[in-house]
């Protein structure tokens, strides 16, 4: 029996794979959706699970190693670089599994760093072009929050109530407002009220191991009931993507796979492909289809692909409001990263940082590791502390630069023969004064708010907080860049890339809502393509 | 199959009307991949030797007690804790442990056990010595199982998330801005 021939396979099942996948099949598409992971259901998560219940209290990462199968965590190597991590997780859904949910629109400015600031390029599109996807997506995922009125965050029309302050909170707002922050509800894909079929969330506190009522956005949850719907989709999972595959026109012909489960070594035909295996795998892929067209790897013949890697510096602060501390106990976890300070700084680039505010859960008394003494009154000080915990999160801009890049090691290969990914990653100057000048506000913050500090931000950066960027990067110079800006390739005209690897460059603002978009436009685009019968 | 995510749905869509309830999770949620959990009921010790076992048990209970507040790292098990953190951690911390657990049983032969613990606290912000060294690695590992257990959470904390909640927390002072 020959095998199928879909009209597009998308590769990759995150927050740029649900959408595309979602989008095509609605639009008529038969879709071939690959995840070279499977499905954690929902009732699988351990987002409710008490530290007793696990055999390690949770430690050794056991609340989500479901999301990490296999040597994905190991089959990597990092080469002359700063200290940097990526994030390479393997399960239906991808990091909308596995999130936070902040949502935060770039500004016009961030689409024209080179042109306002004079640093890195500018995209090869503009906030009024990507504006109505942001629209749309907003209110396709549902998202809390508000329209702050503020420059550098632009807001849209369909926001959920908003997430209230808890004390600490307040006392924040409260206390910064002098130096010109402003402490406001954060935007969040978390539902504040039953929306399209979800529940609203029980605020447990427990966003990043998997939300098992879908109150935050995920593929699985919000996408592929709808994808499912319309007949039109196909659900490969523990499909491992190891090369796209041309044919002899030059065009993509599908995709080869190994099943992770059986080994078989199988050929997904597709007249479409859309990559959206996030900014490492993205390039792996990529860098590992190589033919007689593509000696470099496939739609590399600018030789950008795997370069211009970045992402997020970020350092954390801890503190102990005195003002809290002894209180009694309230229970403090709610949605987490309820509230943001925004960028307010926007005099240089060096202004480029924001801050998320308690963005991890309180059921461990992190100043336990480090009060000193022991006995009665060691515990005795712990307790004291707990309410008055304050989390300030600081997320900085980082440049992006041809030489810190991903690349393939052919003489070393995964569990599956596939050449791993080499990361070779340094901080430039530019990074490093974006990252100072966030500490120093963070360490006046900690002046102003009147606590027991017991973290700071380190003196160096180091990244990339899961939010690593570029590597497959859109642009209108075929020769410095791999994609146009509806995120085709400009060498294979069947062949897209719809996740974090196609950003020029980033902003401070967590990425994902700018990858859905991009992915909604690339879907229109592809759409409008195909009823012209010109893809 | 949707059904097992709609379950779990609509229990939890039902827990909304009743407040906050302490959240467990679904009961066909699996926390474990082995089966095993962490409650070390009938638990048998792999790596400390009944010794060491039982001069662990000593160090921890000085470290975290049982107070007028709540109970202390014994009855919380922290020495079941450590023990399968250790019988399957790497050769080298398990050295560790061995030689610290016994310089601390040298050291109680002269001295009491709760002076040897004063003598290696004292050197906490600067370890130099073997004891000193090896307060660090003991409190770290009895604050790590003490406050992951159930009397660590509950009873000396008060934790009160991991809950349904109505709507999410809130500051209602206005004192500290709220209005």
């Amino acid at each position: 029996m020959p095998t199928p021939l879909y009209d597009v396979c998308v590769i990759g099942s995150g927050a740029a794979g649900g959408i595309m996948a979602k989008e095509l099949c609605e639009g008529g598409a038969k879709v071939a959706l690959l995840e070279a992971g499977e499905e954690v259901k929902p009732h699988r998560f351990r987002s409710h699970c008490w530290p007793s219940e696990m055999p390690f209290r949770g430690y050794r990462n056991e609340k989500q190693e479901l999301f990490y199968p296999g040597d994905v965590s190991q089959s990597i190597r990092y080469e002359r670089s700063d200290r940097v991590s990526v994030d390479r997780i393997r399960v239906l859904g991808g990091r909308t599994v596995h999130w936070n949910a902040v949502v935060l629109r770039y500004s016009p400015s961030d689409f024209r760093e080179h042109t306002v600031n004079g640093i890195d390029v500018d995209w090869p599109l503009s906030y009024e072009e990507i504006a109505p996807y942001y629209d749309r997506i907003e209110k396709m995922i549902g998202v809390c929050g508000n329209d702050d009125g503020i420059e550098t965050l632009p807001a849209g029309r369909h926001y959920l109530p908003p997430l209230p302050l808890r004390c600490s909170e307040q006392i924040l707002r409260r206390d910064v407002r002098g130096m010109g922050a402003k402490v406001i509800s954060v935007r969040k894909a978390l539902l504040t009220r039953d929306y399209d079929n979800r529940p609203a969330c029980h605020y447990c506190g427990h966003c990043m191991d998997g939300c098992d009522v879908s109150a935050i956005c995920s593929t699985p949850g919000s996408m592929l009931p709808k994808a499912r719907r319309t007949g039109n989709l196909t659900l490969r999972q523990n499909a491992l993507a190891r090369e796209i595959l041309l044919d002899t026109a030059g065009l993509a012909r599908g995709v080869s796979i190994v099943d992770r489960t059986t080994g078989k070594e199988e050929e997904i035909r597709a007249r479409l492909v859309v990559v959206c295996c996030a900014t490492i795998e993205s390039a792996r892929l990529l860098l590992n289809s190589k033919s007689t067209s593509f000696p470099d790897g496939l739609a590399n013949s600018s030789g950008a692909v795997g370069r211009y890697l970045h992402g997020h510096s970020a350092g954390s602060t801890f503190l102990y409001l005195k003002e809290l501390q002894g209180k009694a106990g309230s229970n403090q976890d709610g949605a987490l990263d309820q509230c943001l300070i925004p960028r307010w700084d926007t005099k240089s680039y060096r202004g480029t940082y924001d801050f998320q505010v308690n963005y991890s859960g309180y059921m461990f008394p992190q100043q336990a590791r480090l009060v000193r003494g022991y006995g009665s009154a060691f515990k005795q000080r712990v307790r004291e502390m707990q309410p008055g915990l304050l989390m300030l999160g600081g997320f900085c801009k980082v440049t992006s630069h041809a030489e810190n890049r991903v690349t393939v090691d052919p003489k070393t290969t995964d569990a599956h023969g596939i050449p791993i990914p080499v990361v070779q990653f340094r901080f430039h100057d530019e990074d490093k004064e974006i990252y100072r000048a966030m500490r120093t506000s963070a360490l006046e913050m900690t002046e102003r708010l009147k606590g027991d500090v017991t973290e700071t931000p380190a003196a160096e950066p180091s990244g990339f907080a899961s939010h690593e960027n570029g590597t497959v990067r859109m642009g209108t110079d075929r020769k410095t860049s791999v994609l146009n800006s509806f995120c085709q390739s400009h060498d294979v005209k069947n062949l897209f890339v719809t996740d974090g690897s196609t950003f020029p460059t980033s902003s401070e603002k967590n990425p994902t809502l700018t990858i859905m978009a991009l992915s909604l436009r690339a879907a229109d685009y592809i759409k409008e393509k195909r009823r012209r019968r010109e893809l | 199959m949707e059904t097992p995510r709609r379950t779990v749905l609509k229990v939890l869509s039902a827990g909304a009307v009743s407040s906050t309830k302490l959240l467990r999770a679904a009961a066909s949620t699996v926390c474990s991949g082995t089966g095993e959990v962490s409650t070390f009921e009938n638990y048998s010790f792999a790596f400390f030797t009944p010794r060491e076992q039982e001069l662990a048990g000593r160090l921890m209970e000085l470290i975290i007690p049982a107070d007028e507040h709540s109970r202390g790292a014994l009855a919380a098990r922290v020495p079941a804790f450590a023990d399968r953190m250790l019988s399957t951690g790497s050769e080298r911390t398990k050295t560790a442990w061995r030689a610290g657990l016994a310089a601390f049983g040298d050291a109680s032969g002269s001295l009491s056990l709760e002076a040897v613990l004063e003598k290696a606290a004292a050197e906490e912000d600067n370890p130099k010595t073997e004891l000193g060294r090896f307060f660090v690695d003991l409190k770290r590992m009895t604050v790590d199982g003490y406050y992951t257990s159930e009397i660590g959470i509950q009873e000396e904390m008060g934790y009160e998330g991991n809950r349904h909640l109505p709507s999410a927390p809130k500051c209602e002072h206005p004192e500290h801005g709220a209005g």
